[in-house]
């Protein structure tokens, strides 16, 4: 896995390039996450970029993950903001659990799961899970107090595990 | 009880009447207001009270608000927080110890433990981000920082300055102002020349306005051969020559005025007659080392005077540079003239007597 050189100076467009690399498909993940839709997500990504290198010359590399994600994540509050206004991302969401058909059924659940979720712990437990972001980071990305970081993710994972409990019983 | 009880302050009797703060006189005044006033009385059934239920603050919010984990807090309500903590990774040797002894006495919530294990998301590697390629930035490009900026317009600006004033004869820099000296010199060459020519005539008064306006020409064109080649040939087209005056030759060796007090000497030696009529120049006369010329007409620069020394001495401070500048008017003894050194550039003029 690509690193940024950890220097205190900032981010310059060969970093920022190495950010891409390293974080672009992570963000694409988590966004898409949010919006079912990869073509908006695509474009989130992509915004978010553009919005990172207008700032890069204020962002030390060092920081450039967070920044990323924080960055994306405002993004993603705002489109989802205007896409529930309009319905669209309604008429797109939960056909495509399709494309989660490789992965081991658990896991499937789980996502499946992971729909049903407010949107806030969604973020808060791809935060946590996918990026292993601690408490205390994921409340800067999300402008959260840690503690409340914290108890999304627990009613998150119980929700989940509910989730999984009623599968099982199902089954 | 002091106060009357009025349609416009019943009110505020009324509240303490219907939680039953009122008392004595008081109630009893108050009732028998309502009594005169029965449209006022409010229905006791109608009078909203909120009353507090059973809610609880949630105890999951209230394990998480805490600082740290204390075991002490697992029950059977509480047991979601200790396993989504172990999961999380919050607990550590001891406490894991003792949740695991927790699970072991309670078999039953063993499906619960194992159920919170398995709710890591893990992220599906196939979903990447196509447009990589399309979001980088060049590497490697020259970022010119806006100081560099400045010293190339400050160099671009020397150039022009350094082209204009040392290869193009033309511009007006050149012609005016770019060789004060020599255009100085060369017109006191003229004046030198006009001298000259009246002194070689012998006798001024002889000699035909259109014979002295010819031999000035010739001499001109002896000056200035440039000129005479571009009227003889034709016109060809002449690149810009530039005009290399040195100074120092024309103060030490080889000048202009030494071949006319060459010329002098040697008109005086053919004819002793004539007084010189042109000012006697040393090339490194300087007020200190100046001969006194056996000439009564000539006058030494010695005898000049300053006649503005505190402004000579005030440019001299602002030059950085050694200034003397002296004028001397001419008598019927003496003659005239001025001497001008600014550093090492002398300029010296001298006129006869009158």
């Amino acid at each position: 896995m690509a690193v940024l050189q950890s220097t205190l100076c900032y981010m310059n467009a060969k970093e920022y390039n190495n950010a891409i690399d390293t974080y672009a498909d992570n963000l694409f993940r988590f966004v898409v996450k949010h919006t079912r839709n990869k073509m908006l997500a695509d474009d989130i990504v992509q915004e978010t970029f553009a919005k990172v290198w207008e700032k890069h010359e204020d962002i030390q590399a060092e920081k450039a993950k967070s920044y990323l994600f924080t960055t994306a994540y405002h993004c993603l509050v705002d489109v989802m903001k205007k896409e529930s206004r309009s319905g669209s991302i309604e008429g797109i969401e939960r056909k495509g659990n399709s494309d989660t058909a490789h992965l081991f059924d658990i896991q499937k659940v789980l996502h499946e799961a992971l729909e049903r979720l407010p949107e806030i712990q969604k973020t808060v437990v791809l935060l946590r899970d996918y990026e292993g972001y601690h408490y205390d980071e994921i409340a800067e990305i999300t402008n959260l107090s840690e503690s409340q970081v914290k108890v999304y993710i627990f009613r998150a994972r119980q929700t989940l595990k509910t989730y999984l409990k009623d599968i099982e019983l199902v089954a | 009880m002091s106060k009357l009880i009025t349609k416009d302050n019943y009110e505020e009797f009324y509240l303490d009447y219907l939680e039953g703060n009122l008392s004595g006189e008081t109630l009893l005044a108050f009732e028998a207001f309502l009594d005169m006033h029965p449209d006022l009385r409010i229905d006791d059934s109608s009078f909203p009270v909120v009353e507090a239920d059973e809610s609880t603050f949630d105890s999951l919010r209230k394990l998480a608000l805490k600082q740290g984990i204390d075991m002490n807090d697992l029950t059977a309500e509480t047991l979601d927080f200790f396993l989504i903590a172990r999961q999380e990774g919050q607990l550590n040797a001891d406490q894991e110890a003792q949740l695991n002894h927790w699970l072991e006495a309670n078999a039953h919530y063993r499906q619960d433990a194992r159920l919170f294990a398995l709710t890591t998301l893990q992220p599906d590697y196939n979903e990447v981000f196509t447009a990589k390629e399309d979001l980088k930035k060049p590497v490697g490009g020259r970022v010119i920082p806006l100081w560099t900026a400045g010293l190339a317009a400050a160099a671009g600006l020397a150039l022009f300055f350094l082209l204009n004033t040392g290869n193009n004869p033309v511009s007006p820099v050149n012609q005016s102002g770019g060789n004060p000296v020599a255009v100085e010199q060369s017109d006191s060459v003229k004046e030198r020349n006009n001298q000259l020519d009246s002194a070689n005539a012998g006798n001024p008064s002889n000699a035909s306005g259109s014979e002295k306006t010819e031999k000035r020409k010739n001499r001109e064109k002896t000056f200035y051969p440039t000129q005479i080649r571009h009227d003889n040939e034709p016109k060809k087209e002449v690149t810009p020559r530039r005009r290399v005056v040195q100074q120092r030759n024309i103060l030490q060796e080889g000048t202009i005025l030494a071949s006319l007090e060459k010329r002098n000497a040697h008109l005086s030696e053919e004819n002793k007659t004539i007084t010189p009529l042109y000012p006697y120049i040393e090339p490194s006369l300087t007020p200190k080392n100046v001969d006194v010329n056996n000439d009564m007409a000539a006058i030494s620069v010695n005898d000049m005077k300053n006649p503005i020394e505190p402004v000579t001495s005030r440019l001299s401070e602002t030059l950085n540079r050694p200034i003397d500048f002296r004028t001397a008017k001419a008598n019927k003894q003496k003659g005239g003239g001025f001497y001008l050194k600014i550093g090492k550039l002398e300029i010296s003029h001298q006129t006869a007597s009158l």
